[in-house]
């Protein structure tokens, strides 16, 4: 009997793969066009142009990394310029290998940015893990720029964020954390700036006339809800990520007691809060992990000083500096009703109901910034 | 008779909790119950296994045998008949359930008509085969959960905010339990095991495998909370989701594929369970199990075809008036069997006492 029941089955499987194997999405990898960057601008006749980075595995790489080809196309929304791009490409489009999202500023100028973001978070072809770009270029433009390190620009911009750690002048955001952040009470989000920024190129390609591209992302760009608050320099993404983000990578400058140039590199941060309902005051201790890289005293043929610590002054010179620059950020922020640092969520999950009212003009950020360095 | 070893078991009550609450279940009573949604769950699971203490008591006494010996065919009929109703109702939705996520998420823009038709026919096959393949299908199954944590520890990334998770209770203990009652029909799911042989012997293993099992339901929704926030009521299938790590890797995707792989095993081995027991309540009216569970399953395929071929319209049903009837069946009727297997009969006692 049961032997019976396994031809049976066997028999209905066969006969099914025959009869539904059409349906079923049996593409091979080389009819799949695997995007691994996606731009999206807004044209001026109300249509979106949507850009594909498109990996082109049968192609010869004219640079280290994977060879790709960029697809742009203009349709009134994402799903329509997507099967277009399939159209143009000849392959169904995947974009589950997608790692950055190019999103023009002008659709954040026009208070569009959520429309955009809620359309990518419920279409569940994008991974909800790729990280998020404001782009001052067109992104056409941006992913078709040779870029000056190998990759192409997609695989660029991931090594710039996340990837191997957060630099503390770039604030990266992904799909997820941006939709997390619009739904909680602050509503507060940021995005990195991307701009384009030309380099001397490589000597073989400078006798073809071919320009080469690096990234700067170090601008930010803050949101509450829906609407662009404004755009910020690097002073500010620092103040940004060493309370929000897991920094690894970075700088920080002093000026050393006898004018001397001091280099710390940042290798970590470790933040603590705590928070006080009658004062309605928001404590901070931030500490920052530093390696003294060295102290040179350009005043003097550029000659290194003898020595491997720095003052009492100065250390206390480098935490006053970004202490400062967090409290100025804070401030303007505060002043437009941006909770920066999601202050607002920690009273709620406090103090409950008692929090309710609370607005974030209303809260005082105390913060102590330590430095420690080897 | 379907024989089940207590390794076996012990995996298996480990996941039939833990597989369907982890799908779409989270968003949708985040979306009623608020941010204490992960204790209510908790505390609920726990309850599910009193459920099965009563139900494994039942079968160490006899079970459907017990009761046709001491009251009559008539009797197990009576008692058998409800849980045909519903296991039939669970399979329908659970099935659904799979296939949503199928078409949705994992293949996007595909035809329904294959999905239905290799899930019911995979759930049918694994029914006929019965609970030793079940069985090993879920011992073989948990070795793609070291999987999964080696995924996430090489690639992963943690986006978490704790704050999520107080206060506890914020929209009051009254909004969690019209959530839970929401969709009650999510828990209670162990009466299958009714109609299994269990090996005999010490427990222990069920027991801990039972602590795990709440303890991962509760972490994993605790887990959920912490990365969605109030955004958990847009995140339709909170395992892919929670699984992908925070993190895309260029070279081999989105890092979810392991769990969508270990979910779609332990899912559809539900499903088989519960055909299985179908089958089993077919046998007590001495139909042939393999063409009663065919049956059940082309049952299934035709109403997800028809009735039940949308996200709303499972959700619809699975929240309707039906669930009252569900869980009432699933928490009396064995809490009545174990009466009766505990009844000792004049004939019965007599003969104890003449041994």
């Amino acid at each position: 009997m049961k032997r019976k029941i396994k031809w049976l089955a066997v028999t209905a499987i066969v006969i099914s793969l025959l009869v539904f194997g059409k349906l079923l999405p049996a593409e091979p990898l080389s009819q799949r066009a695997i995007v691994v960057g996606f731009g999206i601008d807004a044209e001026d006749d109300d249509t979106l142009s949507i850009s594909a980075q498109i990996l082109n595995p049968g192609a010869k790489a004219d640079q280290s990394g994977a060879e790709t080809s960029v697809v742009t196309v203009k349709d009134k929304t994402i799903s329509g310029a997507m099967g277009k791009i399939s159209e143009r490409s000849s392959k169904t489009v995947a974009l589950t290998h997608c790692n950055v999202v190019f999103i023009h500023k002008k659709i954040a100028e026009n208070n569009d940015i959520y429309s955009v973001i809620n359309y990518l978070i419920t279409n569940s072809y994008l991974s909800e893990n790729a990280y998020l770009f404001l782009t001052e270029e067109k992104s056409e433009k941006l992913l078709n720029s040779k870029t000056a390190f190998g990759n192409n620009a997609s695989l660029y911009m991931q090594s710039l964020v996340g990837i191997n750690g957060d630099f503390s002048a770039i604030a990266s955001k992904t799909l997820q954390c941006f939709v997390v952040g619009y739904h909680s009470l602050g509503a507060t989000n940021w995005l990195p700036i991307l701009k384009l920024e030309e380099v001397t190129p490589k000597q073989s390609d400078n006798e073809s006339g071919n320009s080469e591209y690096v990234f700067n992302a170090n601008s930010v760009a803050v949101f509450r809800k829906n609407r662009l608050v404004g755009s910020y320099e690097k002073d500010c993404t620092q103040a940004l990520t060493y309370i929000n983000s897991k920094v690894k990578k970075g700088q920080l400058f002093v000026k050393g007691d006898h004018e001397e140039n001091i280099l710390l590199y940042v290798i970590g941060n470790s933040v603590k809060k705590s928070f006080d309902l009658d004062t309605k005051t928001a404590t901070v201790k931030l500490k920052l992990n530093c390696i003294l890289k060295e102290i040179i005293d350009i005043g003097d043929e550029d000659k290194y000083i003898d020595r491997t610590e720095m003052s009492e002054a100065e250390k206390k010179r480098v935490e006053n500096d970004v202490k400062e620059n967090i409290m100025r950020f804070y401030t303007e922020m505060q002043s437009k009703e941006v909770d920066l640092y999601n202050f607002l969520e920690s009273f709620n999950s406090k103090f409950g109901k008692k929090a309710k009212t609370l607005k974030i003009s209303d809260v005082n950020l105390s913060l102590d910034v330590t430095l420690e360095y080897d | 008779m379907n024989y089940l070893t207590k390794k076996q078991l012990a995996i298996l009550v480990f996941f039939i909790p833990l597989a369907f609450k982890m799908a779409m279940l989270p968003s949708l009573l985040y979306k009623e119950c608020g941010a204490s949604f992960y204790i209510g769950t908790g505390i609920i699971t726990a309850f599910e296994f009193l459920q099965l203490a009563v139900i494994l008591k039942i079968v160490s006494l006899g079970g459907f045998e017990k009761i046709e010996k001491s009251f009559g065919k008539v009797a197990k009929y009576a008692l058998a008949l409800p849980f045909l109703f519903t296991v039939m109702v669970k399979t329908i939705i659970f099935s659904a359930e799979v296939f949503n996520y199928t078409t949705r998420y994992l293949f996007y823009n595909i035809s329904p008509l294959p999905i239905i038709f290799a899930l019911c026919l995979t759930a049918f096959y694994i029914a006929v085969k019965g609970a030793k393949t079940i069985g090993r299908i879920y011992e073989l199954s948990v070795w793609i959960i070291p999987l999964i944590i080696i995924f996430g520890v090489f690639f992963g990334k943690s986006e978490l905010c704790a704050d999520y998770l107080l206060p506890v209770f914020e929209n009051g203990v009254a909004a969690t339990l019209k959530g839970l009652d929401k969709y009650i029909i999510y828990t209670f799911d162990f009466s299958p095991l009714l109609f299994f042989r269990i090996e005999k012997g010490k427990n222990l293993s069920v027991i801990i495998s039972s602590v795990l099992s709440v303890l991962a339901v509760t972490g994993c929704y605790m887990f959920f909370l912490v990365s969605y926030g109030r955004a958990s009521f847009l995140i339709p299938d909170a395992f892919a989701r929670l699984a992908s790590f925070n993190t895309v890797v260029s070279e081999i995707g989105s890092l979810d594929w392991p769990s969508s792989i270990l979910w779609i095993c332990v899912s559809v081995a539900n499903i088989g369970i519960k055909l299985c027991a179908i089958g089993e309540i077919g046998s007590f009216f001495n139909l042939k199990k393999p063409w009663f569970i065919g049956l059940a399953a082309i049952a299934t395929a035709i109403v997800l075809m028809t009735a039940l071929g949308t996200y709303d319209k499972i959700i619809a049903f699975a929240s309707s008036a039906i669930r009252y009837a569900v869980v009432g069946i699933e928490i009396v009727l064995p809490i009545v069997m174990l009466v009766l297997t505990k009844i000792k009969l004049p004939a019965e006692v007599s003969l104890e006492t003449k041994n």
